[in-house]
C-alpha cells in the first residue's frame, strides 16, 4: 500500500476539510461542481439527485468541504472537494454444512447448502472535483492525494462504527476501470477474475472489497 | 484569506487523478459453492493491517473527528 509519495507532483498548501450530510441549503455551490467534462452524470447526481436517493433510501451522501476563514477565523469561502454516497449491503456467498449421518440418510444428501451474506458498507458514489484531482497535500508528515485523505476518512470512518455503532465487516464498492489501481493503494482487493462471484450487469465495473473482520465460514469438505 | 498554491507539477500514476472512483451497481450474484471457500479465507488473509488503520486514523483526525 502506497502511504508517502516523495515525487514531484501538484501539491496544495491550505485544505481545512468539513464533512456534511447532504445538505440542500448548498444547491449553489453543489451546482458548480465539476468532476470533469465526461462525468456529466456525476455532476448532476449531486445537484440534483442526491436527496432522492437519501429519501428512497438507497444511500446518504455525504460532501467534502474545503473550508477558507479569513483573519478572524470565519468562514469567508468554502469549496465543494468530493462527494461519496454510503448505503448499507452484503456480499452474498454460499455456504455449506455437513448434515449428520442420520439427516444426510433422511434427506438424501450430504450437505446443506445455506445462502449466507458478509456484512458491509457499501460506497455508492465517489467523485472528486477537477480542482483536487491529481492533488496532494502533506499533513503531520504524510503527503497523500487529496482523494486518499478522503477514502481513509472514510475507512476510518467506517472502522469507528463497527466498534461502537453498527456491525459489518467490510467496504465494498464497484470501481471504474481506472480507478483500480487507487483502490489498491487504498487497501481495498479486488474480487478475482476467474471467480466472477459478482458479476454484475454492467462488467467494465470491478468488484472490489476491503477486510475489516473476519468471517467464519461452515464450508465443511 | 489563506489561498492554495501549486508547488510543484508532474504527473502522477496510481490512479491518483481519477474524477469519478466509484459507480452503483445494484445487482449483484451471489459466490457460488465452489467459489465460496477461496473467496472467504481470501477474504480473511486480506484484512486490512493496523498500519493502514493507523494512517486512516490520521486522515479522521485531518477531517476533525478526533480533534
Amino acid at each position: 500500500m502506497a502511504s508517502i509519495n516523495n515525487r514531484k507532483h501538484p501539491c496544495i498548501a491550505y485544505f481545512n476539510p468539513d464533512v456534511e450530510v447532504y445538505n440542500k441549503a448548498r444547491q449553489d455551490l453543489l451546482l458548480e461542481f465539476n468532476a470533469g467534462d465526461s462525468y456529466d452524470n456525476f455532476n448532476d447526481f449531486v445537484a440534483e439527485e442526491a436527496e432522492e436517493y437519501a429519501n428512497n433510501g438507497d444511500g446518504v451522501t455525504y460532501l467534502v468541504w474545503n473550508i477558507f476563514c479569513g483573519a478572524d477565523g470565519n468562514e469567508v469561502k468554502r469549496e465543494l472537494v468530493a462527494y461519496y454516497t454510503l448505503s448499507a449491503t452484503s456480499i452474498p456467498y454460499i455456504d455449506r454444512i455437513r448434515l449428520d449421518e442420520d439427516e444426510a440418510k433422511i434427506l438424501g444428501k450430504e450437505f446443506d447448502i445455506q445462502t449466507c451474506g458478509i456484512s458491509a458498507l457499501e460506497i455508492k458514489m465517489f467523485a472528486v472535483d477537477k480542482r483536487y484531482q491529481d492533488t496532494f497535500y502533506e499533513y503531520k508528515g504524510t503527503e497523500l492525494p487529496i482523494s486518499a485523505w478522503v477514502m481513509r476518512s472514510i475507512i476510518d470512518d467506517a472502522n469507528s462504527l463497527l466498534n461502537t455503532v453498527l456491525g459489518f465487516k467490510a467496504i465494498f464498492l464497484h470501481a471504474l476501470p481506472n480507478a483500480e489501481k487507487f483502490y489498491e493503494n487504498n487497501g481495498f482487493h479486488p474480487v478475482e477474475k476467474n471467480m466472477k462471484p459478482l458479476h454484475s450487469v454492467d462488467s467494465d465495473y470491478k468488484a472490489m472489497y476491503l477486510s475489516l473482520r473476519k468471517v467464519h465460514m461452515n464450508y465443511d469438505d | 484569506m489563506k489561498d492554495n498554491t501549486e508547488k510543484e507539477e508532474c504527473t502522477e500514476d496510481g490512479g491518483n487523478n481519477m474524477a469519478v472512483l466509484a459507480k452503483p451497481i445494484n445487482k449483484i450474484s451471489v459466490i457460488q459453492e465452489k467459489d465460496s471457500r477461496k473467496f472467504v479465507q481470501d477474504f480473511n488473509n486480506n484484512r486490512v493491517s493496523k498500519e493502514f488503520l493507523d494512517t486512516c486514523k490520521k486522515a479522521g483526525s485531518l477531517f476533525g473527528k478526533h480533534k
